[in-house]
């Protein structure tokens, strides 16, 4: 398996998706770790809402390429869109739902494969990072995120 | 809950103005959602494990009282899918 790293970003606004990566049907991708931040000088101390979530359709978004972690790995089958401009299809409820003061950076990362973030082989089919409140935040919200397929 | 907590598979960890906070987290074998560990939480807040197949899993999914593992769910949607490019 290889490692791909991605990153995304967007105005800090509520429901606004950074990082959107797609699956195709040759393929299943797994997220194995992620960091999130905002860049901006805050205006207050409440908290950003963030949410991990399942998409059955990718959006708009600006295409960005997956760099492999290994510049020997192939080019990644995964797709990747940062900015959304048209929101993906979320399925209902979220994978992971977090909280952030906005001077703070979150990061998670899973070491066994059982606890990686599986997308399916599916066209279309994918793994969004929604901004869901910007609470005090400012300035861009910015995802990096790292999977294997 | 000890035994929980050796059993959690991911890391998080919040990096801000006040220190850093670090919790453990475990991902639910039925429906892949990531639980955050607190510290010295309630074993029964946390989620079971299933005794069909010895993972951990999320208290929503524990009242649904059956074994659907994440991976033939995964399955199920690339079957679906598969169906519809065919038809």
């Amino acid at each position: 398996m290889a490692n791909y790293s991605a990153i995304g970003s967007i105005a800090v606004a509520a429901t606004k998706t950074a990082l959107i990566l797609g699956a195709t049907s040759a393929t299943r991708f797994r997220v194995t770790a992620f960091s999130v931040s905002t860049s901006g000088t805050p205006t207050s101390d409440q908290g950003v809402e963030f949410q991990v979530r399942r998409a059955t359709a990718l959006g708009t978004s600006t295409a960005v390429t997956p760099i492999a972690c290994d510049p020997a790995d192939p080019a990644s089958v995964m797709s990747a869109g940062s900015n959304c401009t048209v929101e993906p299809t979320y399925s209902t409820g979220a994978v992971l739902d977090r909280a952030f003061n906005p001077r703070a950076t979150v990061q998670w990362a899973a070491y066994d494969p059982r606890s990686e973030i599986v997308a399916p082989a599916t066209a279309a089919n994918g793994i969004g990072f929604q901004c869901i409140g910007a609470g005090g935040a400012a300035g861009n919200f910015l995802v990096d995120a790292m999977a294997i397929q | 809950m000890s035994q929980r907590v050796g059993k959690a598979k991911g890391y998080l960890v919040e990096t801000g103005p006040f220190g850093a906070i670090e919790s453990e987290t475990f991902t639910c074998a039925h429906c892949n959602r990531v639980g955050t560990v607190k510290n010295r939480q309630d074993g029964q807040l946390l989620g079971v494990t299933c005794h069909a197949c010895f993972a951990l899993m999320c208290p929503d999914c524990a009242r649904v009282g059956k074994c659907e593992p994440f991976e033939k769910k995964l399955e199920a949607i690339e079957r679906s899918a598969r169906l519809r490019a065919v038809c």
